[in-house]
């Protein structure tokens, strides 16, 4: 008698002993290194993408004919690259060894207190690099010699205005970046997180 | 994801969980993979299922795309890293079943194309074509005549073999 494909997925199964569900175990860890690794990937990208950024800035800038300048930021993008790097080699420091929510955790720590400095650093930091660059790039202009003109208080007046500006934009500038490049996957790790901690409640 | 939500919504379902992936799985390594993924994302999806379905037919439809989308990223790996070395294919069916038709049906299944598995898989669980349709998103009378080309695509690979 011919066998239909509909009779060999019927007996075929009533005979089977293997149908049973396999364990669901290490689900999380898997979970963990896939996104974990994603991150670290995408922070050396994009730490690695301010390499072409300093080439062509410097590029334009000398083009301009700001010799000075450019290298001031070549300098400038070169120091935060390699302070980008020094930072995330720390977060290779972590224990992997350690459980799988232990090292989440501290991963999520590692990349909060990340992102506090670099706020920090765009805040502060920022200002107090971009306004030498002025100075620099004004320096012999119309506009840097009416700003010699005015008196002192006007000359801080104006320089803090521009600070508080250029802090405003930095920070701006770099929550919007962040939220771009990472936000679904830092999201991705507090859904992790809170999965576990409702596994581990149960 | 709870163990009880394992337990409740998921493990009764494990049947034809196990019988979709192992469709769209070579090894017992990426059938576990699989297995894992479909119920991490039932879990994550929960929140989502609104009623309007059965809770199978839910979860025939997460099993199904997860099997589709994570077969069509490994496909796209083994066209990458063929690129640089040999890719070699080693099929677990010892493992998987003992019946050696059902091995073969397996086996010939395999050989369709992503949607004609999932298609047939569900045809063989006895769904009706209008929830066939309805997991899929087609109309009843496309169901019908796929599963009519299916059949006899599947009747002539297995031609001789299990007749």
């Amino acid at each position: 008698m011919e066998r239909s494909i509909e009779n060999i997925w019927k007996k075929g199964f009533e005979a089977e002993e293997k149908l049973s569900a396999p364990v669901v175990s290490n689900l999380y860890e898997r979970k963990s290194t896939l996104l974990i690794e994603k991150i670290k990937r995408t922070t050396k990208k994009d730490n690695f993408s301010l390499i072409p950024v300093g080439v062509v800035i410097f590029g334009v800038l000398v083009f301009m004919g700001k010799v000075i300048l450019g290298f001031y930021v070549a300098t400038l993008i070169t120091a935060l690259f390699f302070l980008n790097k020094k930072k995330l080699k720390e977060l290779e420091t972590l224990d992997v060894k350690n459980s799988t929510y232990n090292y989440l955790l501290d991963y999520r720590n590692q990349v909060k207190s990340i992102v506090k400095f670099s706020t920090w650093l765009m805040g502060v930091g920022f200002p107090l690099v971009a306004i030498p660059a002025y100075w620099i790039f004004f320096r012999g202009s119309e506009i840097m010699s009416n700003f010699e003109q005015l008196d002192l208080a006007q000359e801080i007046l104006i320089i803090s205005g521009v600070a508080v500006l250029l802090s405003i934009l930095g920070i701006l500038a770099y929550r919007i970046s962040t939220a771009i490049i990472y936000g679904k996957l830092l999201a991705r790790l507090e859904d992790t997180i809170e999965d576990m901690e409702e596994l581990m409640k149960s | 994801m709870t163990k009880d939500f394992y337990s409740q919504s998921i493990l009764p379902y494990a049947g034809i969980i196990i019988k979709i992936c192992r469709a769209y799985t070579d090894t017992e390594e990426d059938f576990q993979d699989y297995y894992q993924e479909v119920c991490l994302q039932i879990w994550n999806s929960r929140n989502s299922f609104r009623e309007e379905s059965k809770w199978s037919t839910w979860i025939y439809r997460i099993s199904l795309n997860v099997c589709m989308s994570l077969l069509r990223k490994s496909k796209k790996k083994q066209v990458r890293a063929s690129d640089y070395i040999e890719v070699q294919n080693v099929p677990d069916e010892e493992k998987a079943f003992q019946d050696e038709s059902l091995k073969l049906l397996y086996k010939t299944i395999r050989q369709l194309s992503e949607l004609d598995r999932a298609i047939i898989l569900l045809y063989l669980e006895e769904k009706s074509y209008k929830e066939i349709a309805a997991i899929i998103g087609t109309t009843s009378n496309n169901i019908g005549v796929r599963i009519t080309r299916i059949k006899k695509q599947l009747k002539n690979l297995l031609d001789g073999k299990i007749y």
